[in-house]
């Protein structure tokens, strides 16, 4: 009996002490959050004031403007930054999509020879670690015409191959084929049957992958600085605008905060309507074929 | 489909029925994008990377001619020569300590929240942001806390802070590389582990609870049950986080590009994946830059394979034979 006591005590003690450590833990975890949403707060408070308010004034309350988003918009090509971001994130994610579902529903519903060779070959390039390919891509992309032309980043970026095929090769594998053979009793083709019936049923997968892919695309630096160099995105509209507030002796600064407010707001949107999906897209080790 | 191809039953000469020949034609269709988007953008590029290191370029000829290792040597040779080649070399591999410090930190946040830890539905979804904005967006939110220009009157709100306790910090000032770079360490450690932590969190939450309750009740506490139970059974999805920092060797430029916007005195925060990016949009269309990033590149994966081979084999040993 006593025994027993002392083990029950000793196991109260030890959901006790770790009670403790998640309190802790929970504390240091808030901590951090703050640091997380300070530099976003403080740039976007920052950037509706004005320019010698946020350097001679810094702590002190005073009057808001969005003088720095008109100028923005008045003396930058921002319209044309934003439009190019949004058409590539929505055209290219699309494209990533449709690329990703259909080699996914190639290799996964259907049984033929050489599928498993498509399937090590969509999850090799996940593994074979390669460099140096940029100039080779960039002689490629310009002997192909595709330079400088919004379709060109757009193909390049649409491999349907990697982390979101396996993703998706699992999703595909486990749709029941009970729909889909009855709409082919009832007459349906192959596509009809992928586009109508087979995928609807990948849809919250798809949605959530469309937006990871969007996400990316709409943050992507280094593919639009290269491959597109007469068409500037945000991501590297903001860039450039930092190098050249550093010039501005402060006063610049609000306005490339606008900026990079600009850029941030629309994805934060997204991510906070979508983040149930997303969250559960981004699990991800947790799928298994 | 011709008759004079198909037999009474229906099957092709070659074997095949109607149905199948059908399936076969619609599964060529849905692959013949991305097939032909691997083989052109994908394989070929690879491929040729592998060809490039080994040529030179002969101005007189007009044409690439085969080098032999003479270009890779020369290539390799400025890394211990040229300073501005070893600063951009050695910096890349900055991206590993960085690497390493984040994915224990990912750990112990992942399993706090496989255990629950109050709040734990909110701070999933906080600690996801950073993953979503994109680099240059963050590291300019952190630069411009941590900005200190004298010259400008400006005094950021983490400089202030860090001149209160006492720390004598210079802002971004290029005289004083070390203390830049601590500080790019700590932006990637305070950016970088949002990702692993809900993979890792996922990953706990799959061992089936039967058996830390077993272990509960011989005795694991704590921090017992994260080192001896969980970490052991989730090894494979930390090796591949592993090999994935490795490998973020060939991609480390951006971080150090926005927060600087130049390389430096003798490339003192250069990179070789900046060197490659800047080799491109420099001169991208003659055949020496392809020569040369391609070169860069292959010297980068030859250093970095041995690593790959040996980690991957270490984590395949310590890796128990179970899967959840």
């Amino acid at each position: 009996m006593g025994k027993i006591n002392t083990k029950e005590q000793s196991i109260k003690k030890r959901i006790n002490t770790e009670k403790i450590i998640l309190i802790v833990l929970s504390v240091l975890f808030s901590l951090y959050a703050i640091t997380l949403f300070f530099p976003m707060l403080w740039i976007f408070y920052n950037s509706v004031r004005h320019g010698s308010d946020f350097v001679f004034r810094q702590w002190q309350v005073t009057p808001l403007t969005i003088s720095n988003y008109v100028n923005l918009f008045k003396e930058t090509p921002m319209v044309t930054m934003v439009l190019n971001s949004l058409v590539l994130a929505i055209v290219t994610s699309t494209f990533q999509i449709f690329a990703t579902a259909s080699m996914a529903h190639a290799t996964a519903s259907f049984r033929w020879r050489g599928s498993s060779v498509f399937y090590f070959i969509a999850i090799s390039v996940m593994f074979i670690p390669t460099s140096g390919t940029l100039g080779i891509v960039y002689r490629l992309m310009s002997d192909l015409n595709l330079l400088d032309l919004h379709i060109g980043v757009v193909i390049l970026a649409s491999n349907g191959m990697g982390f979101s095929y396996l993703m998706l090769y699992s999703v595909y594998k486990n749709i029941s084929p009970t729909y889909a053979e009855a709409a082919e009793i009832d007459g349906a083709g192959y596509w009809r049957r992928f586009l109508t019936i087979i995928t609807p049923q990948a849809g919250a997968t798809l949605i959530a992958m469309w937006i990871l892919g969007f996400i990316g695309c709409w943050n992507d630096y280094a593919f639009p600085k290269i491959f597109l160099p007469s068409h500037k995105t945000l991501a590297v509209g903001v860039y450039e605008f930092s190098t050249k507030a550093s010039q501005t002796g402060g006063t610049g600064y609000p306005q490339l905060f606008a900026a990079i407010s600009i850029s941030i707001i629309p994805i934060l949107i997204l991510f906070l309507a979508f983040q149930k999906q997303i969250m559960t897209i981004s699990v991800g080790g947790g799928i298994k074929e | 489909m011709t008759n004079s191809l198909v037999n009474k039953t229906g099957k092709h000469k070659n074997g095949m029925t109607r149905r199948h020949r059908k399936q076969m034609i619609f599964i060529f269709s849905l692959m013949l994008f991305p097939i032909s988007q691997w083989l052109i953008f994908w394989l070929y590029p690879n491929v040729t990377n592998l060809v490039l290191p080994f040529t030179t370029y002969d101005f007189f000829e007009g044409k690439i001619v085969f080098a032999g290792f003479e270009n890779l040597l020369t290539e390799f040779g400025k890394v211990f020569s040229t300073p501005a080649t070893r600063n951009a070399f050695f910096n890349s591999w900055r991206a590993l300590p960085i690497n390493f410090i984040i994915l224990p930190i990912s750990v112990i946040v992942g399993y706090a929240f496989s255990k629950h830890v109050p709040g734990e539905r909110i701070f999933r979804i906080l600690f996801f942001i950073p993953s979503i904005i994109s680099t240059v967006t963050l590291v300019l939110c952190f630069k411009y806390i941590f900005e200190y220009a004298p010259s400008a009157d400006l005094t950021g709100p983490g400089a202030q802070l860090l001149h209160k306790i006492g720390i004598d910090w210079h802002g971004w000032n290029m005289e004083y590389p070390q203390q830049v770079w601590t500080m790019i360490y700590i932006y990637c450690i305070w950016a970088g582990f949002s990702v692993n932590v809900i993979m890792i969190s996922s990953a706990m939450q799959r061992i089936p609870e039967a058996l830390i309750e077993s272990a509960k009740l011989d005795g694991t506490g704590f921090w017992r049950e994260l080192w001896s139970i969980r970490i052991p059974l989730i090894m494979p999805t930390i090796s591949v986080f592993i090999i994935n920092s490795i490998m973020c060797v060939t991609s480390f430029f951006l971080v150090p590009m926005t927060f600087m916007t130049t390389k430096g005195p003798e490339g003192i925060f250069d990179t070789f994946p900046w060197l490659m990016l800047r080799h491109v949009e420099e001169n991208g269309l003659d055949p020496s830059t392809m020569i040369a990033v391609s070169t860069l590149g292959f010297i980068l994966m030859i250093c970095l394979t041995p690593i790959i081979i040996v980690t991957k084999a270490i984590t395949d040993k310590i890796t128990p034979d179970v899967s959840f």
